[in-house]
């Protein structure tokens, strides 16, 4: 267990609403090694972005709630943590970078006053010194410089109006390139961006992780991406990871029903013609479907299915399915 | 578009809305049915002495030509003969405006700091029992009319509390300092003259608080509510990500682009606070030219009323421009923006 | 609107769906609207002022005091059990001219919202249909002055020449707000006019009064209609201020603003004369203005 950097047992998360309880996850887990990338694929709604607010503690209150399970951080479990420890954790030891650059930045702050903020509490708590400004000044540059940008010195008095999407998405990726943490988790770094720029920022960040030895949980819903770049990957629906494998094993051999269906619905230009889509709709998190939450959409499904919610199979080297068609 | 340009074309509408203002206010001077002079003067004055002030008035030439009669006088500070206090209004209008000034800056001053820091005050302990108390002080302030505040004031710190004076500006036996600016707290601070001061400010303050309350209120409501929405802003989340302590997040980089809603209002307000300052001069014997102006519209003091309308009239619109330049100047997105997209 | 089975509903089966969406939504909004229970009271005092301003006669222990009556034998009387909230300065009962006074205000409300609203309402439409032409300009311009002049000096200013009545003080009200509701809609409509069912409208050939009645106006009912709720508060407080300095309502006419400046001649000994009243506008208005503020909540949910 101290191997990992990252241990998610059997959390379960709702949010309360007046509409009812939504049971968003419901008993996820996952595992991240020292130095690894992990991906986390899965459709808009299946509880990815709040997979990552849970583990960061950032949970919008008081209706998001972690009912149970344990997140393991390097050995601790950060669900027991009080909110000001879990503040030191964030930008420290785990740091994050959001979907959409425009809004992860303040807008009426110039870029330098924003990073050199981060860098301030990120410096004095590693090191318990103060950092005067002008050190928070020339960090600030450096790690622009990092992460590719042009004239950092003159970034610093711009404002994030002033910045394109790319340029915005480097900014972010240098907040959290300042502590060396030992855990990024990116939330679909790319979506907002164009294609050609999404490369890029891809590029970057996984240099640097790389360069830094960083674990990283990648949330993407693209495949591409996760094929290219990812050790492993984790398959999430409606709340639950249901198959993990090393990264070329899952596209080659994928187990569960969702993940079969999901690479199937990839239009290939090899010809083939339009894909098949996975017929039925993500269900409604006040009234889950009973046992494994894809049941109703499956085309192999058994009585026990819709009973008891299926535990993972080990089916090879790193290879889980949770699924009775894999026992 | 430029901020000069920006500035430019607000003072030229503003231009445009007190000439506006300055034919409505005439025409509906002149206008008035019966002879304003002889209800001035009175039923029993001789019809000589009728016909003598209005030559002196002005009033049997034609409309146009009193206009730009009176339109002329304006400009240069000469507002007519008070019919009531038979002296020059722009003479009664030196002497009550900086009361109003006064009395109208002390109670911005209170309602933009204790709103402000009620509204942060309330969403940093959001829905705890502090929280509640604030916002049932700000509803209540927003509902009940200055005057209302005004007499539960007088009645609770004048009489039962017996804490504060509640007639006058200064208390009866100590000298006022000479006239600088007209403002007793000011004038008598520049002089040194620290009996003065406490008086001055023990008597200014009741006023000020009855006055600001609408203001402070409402003040408290948009920074909470700004606040609380801008909580939910990704780049909070980020800054959280980044691992900035609550409070950092909280005063800094939570409270300016909350400001930015708050200050076009606090504009708006300010103004507020000069339109109803006669109800609180009323209950406070506090002797403004509000309270004046409301003296002239009873007495039907056409010069007065015209004068007072005009004067407030300018302080607003000026007030206004002054509130959309500080808006545009906060907030970077509305300088930058050249065609009217973005965030 | 397709069913399941890729076929056309008819129109009788659009219409049932329709009712019922309706129905859900007004459901939900109604649900969303009791949960709050600040709304509820508000909600709660604005229909026991209005139960006792329509029953007013029957309802006051003495309806002969609402005008001119006198009784100096029992002038002044603190709060006691025959004159619950005691008596004015020539013996008539407190509680009873505060319910007229309660009739009194919501009358004039009424009015001068009932006046203000239609013009301003067909002004905003107008000019947020005929957007960047000269009408709009022409229109908004003109609200634009009425805008920038202090409100309650323009009060002033039209109550100094007129006799100061109940009247003239509501007109002088009513003048000054019509251009806020020109401005509501003409935000609205002006947003609206790129919306594809406008434009739909326009190619099927509808007629411009169409357009604007049936389309654009159903869509600003709820902004106007949570605006009103609140705005009969402030019109409340704003009459009741104009008669607090003697430019509305004249004696002796129940009103809540003359009552309180009567009142106040007699501080602090007889305090009752001038505090009911002043608590009794204070009821009023924040009745009001809960029930708007849970409108506006209530209505602005539905359109995300």
């Amino acid at each position: 267990m101290s191997k990992n950097v990252l241990e998610i047992r059997n959390l379960y998360v709702s949010y309360k609403t007046y509409e009812g309880n939504l049971r968003v996850i419901d008993d996820m887990n996952l595992e991240i090694r020292q130095g690894e990338k992990v991906g986390l694929v899965g459709e808009t709604g299946c509880g990815k972005t709040t997979t990552m607010r849970s583990i960061m503690g950032i949970l919008p209150k008081p209706a998001g709630r972690i009912d149970q399970g344990e997140i393991f951080f390097e050995g601790k479990d950060l669900t027991k943590l009080s909110s000001k420890e879990m503040q030191c954790v964030r930008g420290r030891d785990i740091t994050a970078i959001f979907q959409n650059p425009t809004a992860a930045l303040n807008p009426v702050f110039t870029i330098g006053q924003q990073l050199q903020d981060v860098i301030r509490v990120q410096v004095s708590r590693k090191t318990g010194n103060r950092v005067s400004s002008r050190e928070a000044k020339e960090r600030a540059i450096q790690v622009l410089k990092e992460a590719a940008l042009p004239d950092p010195e003159r970034l610093l008095s711009n404002y994030p109006v002033q910045l394109s999407g790319g340029m915005k998405q480097r900014v972010c990726i240098a907040l959290a390139m300042v502590s060396n943490a030992d855990l990024l988790i990116a939330d679909e770094p790319g979506t907002a961006l164009d294609v050609t720029i999404q490369d890029q920022i891809l590029r970057l960040l996984m240099n640097s992780v790389t360069k830094r030895n960083t674990a990283t949980l990648y949330i993407e819903h693209s495949l591409g991406v996760i094929r290219e770049w990812m050790d492993r990957v984790y398959v999430m629906y409606a709340g639950r990871t249901v198959e993990v494998a090393e990264s070329a094993d899952l596209f080659k051999n994928p187990l569960h029903p969702y993940t079969i269906g999901l690479l199937a619905a990839v239009p290939k230009l090899t010809g083939g013609g339009i894909a098949q889509g996975i017929s039925g709709r993500v269900p409604e998190y006040i009234n889950p479907p009973g046992g494994c939450r894809f049941h109703p959409r499956c085309e192999y499904k058994m009585d026990i299915c819709a009973k008891e919610k299926p535990p993972f199979f080990e089916v090879g080297k790193d290879h889980k399915v949770a699924c009775y068609r894999s026992a | 578009m430029k901020l000069s340009t920006f500035i430019a074309r607000r003072l030229v509408l503003s231009l445009g809305v007190l000439l506006g203002l300055s034919i409505l206010i005439f025409i509906i001077a002149r206008v008035v049915p019966g002879d304003p002079v002889r209800l001035a003067l009175g039923a029993r004055a001789p019809q000589d002495v009728v016909e003598r002030v209005s030559a002196e008035m002005h009033l049997d030439k034609p409309y146009p030509t009193q206009y730009v009669i009176w339109l002329k006088g304006v400009i240069q500070g000469d507002f007519g003969t008070s019919l009531y206090t038979r002296r020059n209004v722009s003479e009664d209008i030196k002497a009550f405006l900086p009361a109003t000034l006064e009395l109208s800056l002390f109670a911005g001053i209170l309602m933009t700091f204790f709103g402000i820091l009620l509204g942060v005050l309330s969403v940093q302990k959001k829905n705890s029992w502090v929280d509640n108390i604030v916002r049932m002080i700000s509803y209540l302030g927003v509902v009940t009319p200055a005057f209302v505040f005004a007499i539960i004031f007088v009645l609770l710190f004048g009489y039962l509390l017996s804490a504060f004076p509640v007639s006058g500006r200064l208390a009866e036996g100590i000298t006022p300092p000479p006239v600088i600016s007209g403002m007793i707290t000011i004038d008598s601070l520049i002089t040194g003259n620290f009996r003065a001061f406490f008086s001055a400010i023990t008597h200014l303050f009741l006023p000020a608080l009855a006055l600001s309350m609408a203001g402070l209120s409402q003040q408290a409501r948009i920074a909470r509510s700004s606040m609380s929405d801008n909580l939910q802003k990704d780049y909070i989340l980020a800054h959280r990500a980044c691992g900035l302590s609550e409070r950092k997040i909280m005063f800094k980089y939570l409270l300016k682009p909350s400001l930015i809603p708050t200050v076009s209002i606090l504009g708006l307000d300010f103004a507020a606070l000069l339109s109803n300052a006669f109800l609180v001069e009323m209950v406070f014997n506090w002797p403004g030219i509000s309270r004046y102006g409301v003296n002239a519209i009873l007495t039907k003091d056409l010069n007065a009323v015209a004068a007072v309308v005009m004067i407030l009239g300018i302080t607003f619109v000026s007030i206004n421009i002054l509130v959309d330049i500080i808006v545009a100047y906060l907030d970077p997105r509305i300088r930058m923006r050249r065609d009217r997209t973005g965030a | 609107m397709l069913n399941s089975n890729n076929a056309i509903d008819t129109a009788d089966e659009i219409r049932s769906k329709l009712w019922q969406v309706r129905k859900d939504n007004f459901k939900r909004s109604w649900y969303k609207f009791t949960g709050n229970r600040l709304s509820l009271v508000g909600l709660i005092i604005v229909l026991i002022v209005i139960v006792l301003a329509v029953f007013a006669p029957w309802v006051t222990p003495y309806p002969e005091h609402r005008g001119a009556f006198v009784d100096f034998s029992n002038a002044m009387q603190a709060p006691n059990a025959e004159n619950w909230l005691g008596t004015d300065s020539v013996g008539r009962d407190i509680l009873t001219r505060i319910i007229f006074g309660f009739r009194f205000s919501l009358i004039m409300g009424f009015v001068v919202i009932g006046l203000a609203a239609p013009p301003g309402i067909i002004a905003g439409l107008v000019a947020g249909y005929f957007r960047d032409t000269w009408v709009d300009t022409l229109i908004m311009r003109i609200t634009d002055v009425f805008l920038a002049v202090p409100p309650l000096i323009l009060a002033m200013a039209i109550t100094a020449v007129l006799p100061p009545n109940v009247f003239y003080a509501m007109l002088a009200v009513t003048l000054m707000w019509w251009p806020w509701y020109a401005r509501l809609v003409y935000g609205i409509a002006s947003s609206l006019q790129n919306e594809f069912f406008v434009q739909a409208a326009q190619i099927t050939g509808a007629s411009r009064s169409y357009i604007i009645f049936r389309e654009i106006l159903p869509n600003c009912v709820s902004a106007i209609f949570t605006k009103m709720t609140l705005d009969l508060g402030i019109v409340i407080i704003i009459a009741s201020s104009l008669s607090f300095v003697g430019l509305g309502a004249q004696p002796p006419t129940p009103d809540l603003g003359t009552m309180v400046a009567d009142g106040a001649k007699y501080m602090p000994d007889q305090w009752w004369m001038t505090v009911c009243p002043a608590l009794a506008i204070v009821f009023v208005v924040l009745g009001f203005n809960l029930l708007g503020d849970g409108l506006r909540d209530m209505l602005a949910v539905e359109e995300v």
